[in-house]
């Protein structure tokens, strides 16, 4: 029954592609790869300057999927427990009981994530990494689908924490938005998508739905030889000059499963070459940390030149 | 199932072949093997004209007709094959007089026709390889009839033609299972090229040198055929005509020197293949040897002198026959030839067949080795001497055959040297007229008794005088020419101390007599180079020669040599039929300079080994490619597509990303498509369908058309 799981999954994803494309104009990479993270059941950090659609993006994905929605603003007063929720004594009850925090959602957007501290970055990965938060020994599952779309702008510099490089590959997909092209700008300003379109935006599908969609994209058929891909651009990063830690079995295994959910993108039930090419940079470049620092932009540019030089199996 | 329902299922017709290539493999083997046995002179240029010809059209009109229910052709075939049944019972009483072997022939015609008339009504493969078996067996019958290497010229494009016939016939079949289809696992990389393609070639090829090396190996460990088993011998006069002379020599090779020579031919010299041997009076003065000519092909078992006829008297110079007096020999064929008068004590040992084809026309005498018993000649006509020469009544002309039987007294060194001591005692009539000498030279008497001083018995005298000939005098085809008035033995003896076989044996002959042993001078052919892919002796003008005979009490005649080795009756016999393969060819190869010889076996043994080395990185490919799978090739197919246009796929290209560039540069749109499904097959762990790789065949086949 596999295809047929694959063949709704593929149907979920094309309904929420035409569906983000309304609000989300002119970006089709950036809402392709925002669903590969959301289909791998990874999470998403989005880059770029302020005012390019990073919140937009994450607001449209929540709001396509459907079930519980929290936004937290990132500030570096923002503690730990304002993300995870705190244990009150309640009188009624005469216990302790647990306030969840804005972490308890389906769909979490977690704007300008580099301005909170380490402290609570951290915890926020945790939470991504574990999906459970452990307040005052007690563990809570978060609930599932858990997805988080975080934003920073990374030439911002005062008053700003970046993220730890090891704790960027907690993220699945890292995409840029980029400047609009001149005609999405200018349908912008005639009021055509963006945030205004926000409203009239339909539910498509879910928690249910898409943890269905997950579930089918995990069983996505992946052939010995891809793996073979998969592995062999892996170890071409790490032994590649320029990088002082290349990309990680997790990282690998991350590539696979954002290239699963790429090929139900394509509406297939099993991974190809070129799945894995479609999200290898976005899959890979944040988690390499080269002889220059962690730059995304020079990872990216490290991962496409490896893509050129890697032989694609033939089947 | 009822009888006639199992009649009608038998009789059921194949479905019609379609194959042309196939058609025309098959039809190249008939004609070959037809060819073949028409060129060893069966059937008249009726038969030659109608196989020949109508093979091709009966081929045709049987593709041309396969869907025909052809039930009136098949009545018509039926009547056919019984005219030429009665056509070949016919020509049996025409050949009545020449015995069983006469029908040889004309059965062989039989066959040439059947093939004919059967080619009319091949619809079906089935058929077509039933054409080409028996095509197999009508080259088996030229085989059996051929006596010369003619045959292989014939027998390498049956050969070729019914490999590939096979191959081809195999593919055929293979086309129409349809779960194989166009063979779908290595289909798209061999495109199909027109009537001969490189795979065809390399089938064919591989075929043919395999059949070829295991051929030659077995034929290398192979013994030797038998004594023949058959009951009738070959036996044909060709041209000949009846000789005046009641039995007396004739040799028209001679020219004007032909003993039997009447007024018409006396003139000439000697032909370049006239032995001045056949005649009745041998000069031993006469010098010049006769040239390389293929005189005869002998078939037999075992080598041997073939004996033309001996000379007992000596006069210094010249042998000469006392008794020349022919006696008849009459009987029915085969001819019982009794054992001569100077034959009379003679061992006879078991039966030695030897088939003589004569390719010149040479003297009267009956050639074989002696004592002949059993004669296979068609004319009633034949004489014979007190000392077992035979002569026909007619003129021997090229193509004649006959075969004898002779029955050799068994033979070895042992038995020879316990002669003496056996009791029997040579015969008065032997003693009489084999060991008398004219005024042989004191000197030549002292020699003989001194040599065979020491000599125990008669064989170990005629060994010792060999010996000594061997040691003291050289063999040699430049002889100074001999004085007048000297003795030929002494002369060669104590002055020339060269010569040829005449002065050797007549010296060894002379030796004997003078210690006593009845000996006498034999004149004839060596056994001649055996042939052996033919299996038959060629015997060259040059093969021409003069031994001594000895007379061993209990045996009879020992021929002795000491120029040529031909083994002892009771030593002979081949040890395989490929015997004398290595010299055979050695001797035929040219003479090369020594540097090209070794160069060109240098450049032989690297080729060897770069084969070695190539075959062995090709078996690992394709041992390797046995995974290959239908998206490789078909992969491989769109590159080379591409790359023909000059856009050659990055290994980092993906299938997709390829055909979607070549789409880009102006290729088919659908290129996309094949991509798709090649993808789906390579990686999806489920094959494409058949349907999918036909679209994929055409849409690749139509691209490459519009290159």
């Amino acid at each position: 029954m596999r295809a047929d799981d694959v063949a709704a999954a593929s149907d979920l994803a094309n309904e929420l592609t035409a569906a983000l494309s309304r609000v989300v104009r002119g970006k089709p990479q950036a809402v392709r790869l925002a669903l590969v993270a959301l289909l791998s059941g990874g999470h998403l950090l989005v880059e770029d300057v302020p005012g390019v659609g990073k919140t937009l993006l994450g607001k449209a994905l929540a709001r396509a999927v459907g079930g519980s929605f929290r936004r937290i603003q990132a500030t570096p007063d923002l503690l730990p427990g304002e993300l995870t929720g705190v244990s009150v004594f309640s009188k009624r009850s005469e216990d302790w009981e647990f306030r969840p925090g804005p972490l308890f959602a389906n769909v979490v957007l977690v704007d300008e994530i580099n301005r909170a501290t380490p402290r609570t970055q951290s915890a926020l990965l945790e939470a991504m990494e574990e999906q459970q938060v452990t307040v005052d020994g007690v563990t809570h599952p978060l609930p599932d689908p858990f997805f988080v779309v975080a934003t920073q702008n990374p030439f911002e510099h005062v008053g700003t924490f970046p993220l730890v490089e090891g704790q960027r590959d907690r993220f699945a997909v890292v995409i840029e938005m980029g400047l609009p092209a001149r005609d999405t700008e200018r349908e912008l300003l005639l009021g055509r998508g963006g945030a205004g379109s926000l409203e009239d935006m339909a539910v498509v599908t879910g928690p249910e739905g898409l943890r269905a969609a997950v579930a089918a994209v995990r069983r996505v058929h992946c052939a010995p030889a891809v793996a073979d891909y998969v592995v062999d651009i892996s170890s071409t990063i790490r032994v590649h000059p320029e990088v002082r830690l290349g990309a990680s079995p997790r990282a690998s295994l991350s590539l696979l499963n954002a290239a699963r959910a790429q090929a139900v993108l394509g509406g297939r039930s099993f991974v190809s070459p070129d799945d894995v090419k479609l999200v290898a940079t976005a899959s890979m470049a944040h988690r390499l940390i080269l002889s220059g620092g962690a730059d995304l932009h020079a990872g990216s540019a490290l991962v496409r030149s490896v893509l050129e030089r890697v032989p694609v199996p033939r089947g | 199932m009822s009888i006639v329902e199992r009649l009608k299922r038998v009789n059921e017709r194949d479905a019609p072949e379609e194959s042309v290539p196939f058609r025309v493999a098959v039809l190249v083997a008939v004609v070959a093997a037809a060819s073949a046995t028409l060129s060893q002179g069966v059937g008249g240029s009726l038969t030659r004209l109608a196989v020949l010809a109508g093979i091709p059209f009966a081929f045709w009109f049987s593709h041309w007709a396969r869907y025909r229910s052809g039930l009136w052709l098949k009545a018509g075939l039926a009547f056919g094959v019984l005219v030429a049944f009665g056509s070949f019972l016919g020509s049996l009483g025409d050949a009545a007089d020449g015995g069983l072997a006469a029908a040889q022939l004309p059965l062989a015609e039989l066959f040439c026709w059947v093939q004919l008339l059967h080619a009319f009504d091949l619809p079906a493969r089935r058929d077509l390889l039933f054409s080409l078996m028996s095509s197999m067996v009508l080259m088996a019958v030229a085989g059996a009839l051929s006596i010369s290497m003619e045959l292989l010229a014939y027998l390498l494009v049956w050969g070729t033609a019914a490999a590939t016939s096979l191959v081809l016939a195999y593919r055929s079949e293979l086309a129409q299972v349809p779960v194989l289809g166009p063979a779908p696992n290595r289909p798209t990389s061999e495109p199909r090229a027109g009537l001969i393609s490189a795979g065809l070639v390399r089938s064919v090829t591989t075929t043919v040198a395999a059949v070829v090396l295991l051929g030659t190996g077995l034929f290398s460990v192979l013994p030797p055929a038998g004594q023949s088993r058959a009951v009738t011998f070959p036996q044909r006069l060709s041209g000949s005509v009846p000789l005046p002379n009641g039995g007396g020599l004739s040799n028209p090779s001679l020219g004007g020197d032909d003993p039997g020579g009447g007024e018409q031919s006396t003139s000439g010299g000697r032909a370049s293949f006239g032995y001045f041997g056949f005649t009745d009076n041998l000069d031993t003065g006469v010098r010049g040897r006769p040239d390389n000519t293929l005189v005869m092909r002998v078939r037999s078992s075992s080598p041997d002198f073939w004996r033309g006829q001996t000379f007992d008297a000596w006069d210094g110079r010249r042998w000469s026959i006392s008794d020349s007096k022919p006696g008849s020999v009459s009987g029915d064929a085969p001819v019982d030839v009794p054992l001569a008068a100077d034959e009379q004590g003679t061992s006879t040992g078991p039966e030695l067949v030897q088939t003589f084809y004569l390719e010149r026309p040479g003297p009267n005498l009956v050639f074989g080795a002696r004592p002949i018993s059993t004669l296979y000649f068609p004319d009633r006509r034949l004489f014979q001497l007190v000392d077992g020469t035979l002569r026909a009544g007619v003129s021997l002309e090229e193509d004649s055959v006959y075969t004898v039987i002779s029955r050799r007294p068994v033979a070895t060194e042992a038995i020879l040297r316990d002669s003496d001591g056996s009791g029997a005692a040579v015969p008065d009539r032997i003693l009489a007229r084999y060991t008398g000498l004219p005024a042989v030279p004191q000197r030549v008497r002292d020699l003989a008794r001194e040599v065979t001083a020491s000599a125990p018995t008669t064989f170990d005298k005629v060994r010792a005088l060999e010996a000594w000939l061997g040691a003291n005098t050289r063999y040699t085809l430049d002889v100074p020419p001999l004085p007048d008035g000297a003795d030929a033995v002494e002369q060669y003896l104590f002055e020339d101390r060269i010569g040829f076989c005449e002065q050797i044996a007549s010296s060894l002959v002379v030796m004997l007599r003078s210690v006593g042993v009845p000996a006498r001078l034999a004149v004839g052919y060596t056994p001649g180079e055996r042939n052996p892919f033919t299996g038959l002796y060629e015997v060259r003008a040059s093969d021409a020669h003069s031994w001594a005979e000895v007379w061993f009490p209990g045996v009879g005649w020992q021929p002795f040599d000491p120029t040529a080795s031909v083994p002892l009756s009771g030593d002979g016999g081949l040890s395989r039929a490929s015997s004398g393969l290595a010299s055979y060819l050695t001797q035929r190869l040219p003479q090369l300079p020594a540097w090209l010889v070794s160069t060109g076996v240098a450049v032989g043994a690297v080729a060897v080994v770069v084969a070695l080395v190539v075959g062995w990185l090709r078996a690992r490919r394709r041992r390797l490619g046995a995974h290959r799978s239908w998206a490789d090739t078909a992969l491989a197919r769109l590159e080379a597509l591409g790359a023909a246009r000059g856009r050659h796929r990055r290994s980092s290209e993906t299938a997709t990303e390829y055909a979607g560039a070549l789409r880009r540069a102006g290729g088919d749109r659908r290129l996309d498509q094949v991509a798709a499904i090649v993808t789906r097959d390579a990686f999806s762990g489920a094959p494409a369908t058949e349907a999918e790789r036909q679209a994929v065949a055409r849409i690749l086949e139509e691209a490459e058309a519009t290159r």
